[in-house]
């Protein structure tokens, strides 16, 4: 036989909520707290961690033609068309007029976080100036970044990526050109970053962008590819 | 759903009003049967594990979270020591221009299993690569010239059958010195001395691979010098369902 008492179903297992419910029997006073309580808890709870069991969420119950959690965005060149540049500003990376860039205008629902991936192989540079002194970079160098475009205007440069175009590090100083070293050929440069943004920024476009220190200095760029996610909180 | 609102207050001493209870009754039936919207959940009440049937291999330092979740991470970050590869050839063109002799890099590979058609993969990885000397002449000076080593990341579709190779990935590693032909226009190293022999390589695949079932993702090369090896730093695989 049962007894009464106040009984918290509580139970992640068998339960979505803290429900406080009294179970009467023959003879209670039906007291108006407990004819309230289930009706006033029922007001006052959330769902929250311990009514759930864990992997009760999977894929079936997201719709999928809704809003995403994960934004992918990607672009690639092969690089039969090369980029070249000698420009001392940053200048969108363009294979045969194809920009290295994407276009998500997408308006950020929570806090996000945006990860930008870059990946690319330089070709057969030309390099007369091999000083190091001097330029951003410095005049022996080349740069890669990202250019993040949004709110339609506001810009931010981020993940500078430096290479030099011979095997010596940046800081040196060979004097006459003669007497350095030729450059480094086919090689690989990688960017990788995270960039947070605040709920309702408008993502507008992400380019990937490169300049060399000195102009009389060309780099030459082949297949390269732009990867985005941009990751909901 | 949103916010719920009790209609009937019970109060002692007063009889219960029977349109009041049925009231009650009625309306928590609706709110619990009606849709979850965000202000129902509370802030961070979904933990990580609720969301994906992650599993951790120790040995291997590896994740990974496929079946029935949102997406799916494997990876390494333990390095594998120099995986050799090789060529007899001993040639600048593997005896015929423009044939591939690709050859996965032993333990630099992951199998992965989908269970939905479209899934998006981004793969990412980090390496070095080392070629020795080649023994069959040496010839210094501007550049190594042609004794490119290409290496890239190559896709397999195990059910179907289907193998390739990414141009997303294409990098190289060239000969520490070797015979320069400028009749074949090759690819040219450049610096002089053993530089262009030991290059650090990173990577990044993106692409849409239809079709359920398993897929193998393995570091090949396309060895034109004698010998040399690949140490895989980090080869991440991760699966977008959406």
């Amino acid at each position: 036989m049962r007894t009464s008492g106040l009984i918290t179903l509580s139970s992640k297992e068998t339960s979505m909520g803290k429900i406080t419910k009294k179970m009467f029997v023959a003879g209670d006073t039906a007291d108006a707290t407990f004819l309230n309580d289930p009706y006033d808890s029922l007001a006052g709870d959330f769902v929250e961690g311990d009514n759930t069991s864990k992997k009760w969420a999977n894929r079936d119950f997201i719709n999928e033609a809704g809003g995403r959690l994960n934004n992918l965005y990607h672009d690639y060149n092969n690089g039969a068309v090369a980029f070249t540049t000698s420009s001392t500003t940053l200048t969108t990376i363009s294979n045969g007029g194809d920009l290295r860039e994407v276009n998500p205008n997408y308006t950020c629902q929570n806090d996000v976080v945006v990860r930008l991936c870059a990946n690319g192989l330089t070709g057969i540079p030309r390099v007369e100036v091999k000083d190091f002194t001097g330029g951003n970079p410095q005049y022996n160098q080349y740069q890669i970044a990202f250019k993040i475009t949004y709110n339609g205007a506001s810009t931010k440069i981020i993940s500078y990526g430096n290479y030099s175009w011979f095997a010596y590090a940046a800081a040196c100083d060979f004097g006459a050109p003669a007497a350095s070293p030729k450059s480094i050929n086919y090689r690989n440069f990688g960017l990788s970053i995270l960039e947070p943004f605040p709920a309702g920024t408008i993502i507008n476009k992400v380019e990937l962008q490169a300049k060399v220190g000195d102009a009389a200095n060309e780099l030459t760029i082949l297949r390269n590819n732009l990867f985005v996610v941009i990751a909901e909180n | 759903m949103g916010t719920y609102t009790k209609p009937y207050t019970y109060v002692n001493g007063t009889i219960i009003d029977a349109t009041g209870h049925n009231n009650n009754e009625q309306s928590a039936r609706v709110w619990c049967n009606d849709e979850i919207v965000p202000t129902d959940i509370k802030d961070n009440s979904l933990d990580r594990t609720d969301l994906g049937a992650y599993r951790y291999y120790a040995p291997n330092e590896e994740f990974d979270g496929f079946s029935k979740t949102i997406g799916g991470t494997i990876n390494t970050t333990t390095f594998i020591n120099r995986a050799y590869f090789t060529t007899t050839a001993k040639t600048n063109r593997m005896g015929v221009k423009n044939v591939r002799n690709w050859q996965a890099i032993p333990n630099a590979s992951y199998e992965v299993s989908v269970d939905r058609s479209n899934a998006y993969f981004f793969i990412t990885g980090y390496l070095k690569a080392h070629t020795n000397a080649n023994l069959t002449g040496i010839i210094g000076g501007n550049g190594q010239h042609i004794l490119s080593n290409e290496i890239k990341l190559q896709i397999e579709d195990l059910d179907a059958g289907i193998q390739g190779v990414s141009d997303q990935t294409g990098d190289f590693v060239f000969g520490a010195n070797g015979t320069y032909d400028p009749t074949q226009s090759d690819y040219d190293a450049g610096a002089g001395g053993t530089a262009a022999s030991d290059r650090s390589i990173t990577f990044s695949y993106y692409g849409l691979i239809n079709g359920k079932g398993r897929k193998r993702f393995s570091i090949v090369v396309d060895p034109k010098q004698e010998i040399g090896y690949i140490t895989a730093k980090t080869f991440v695989v991760e699966v977008f369902y959406i």
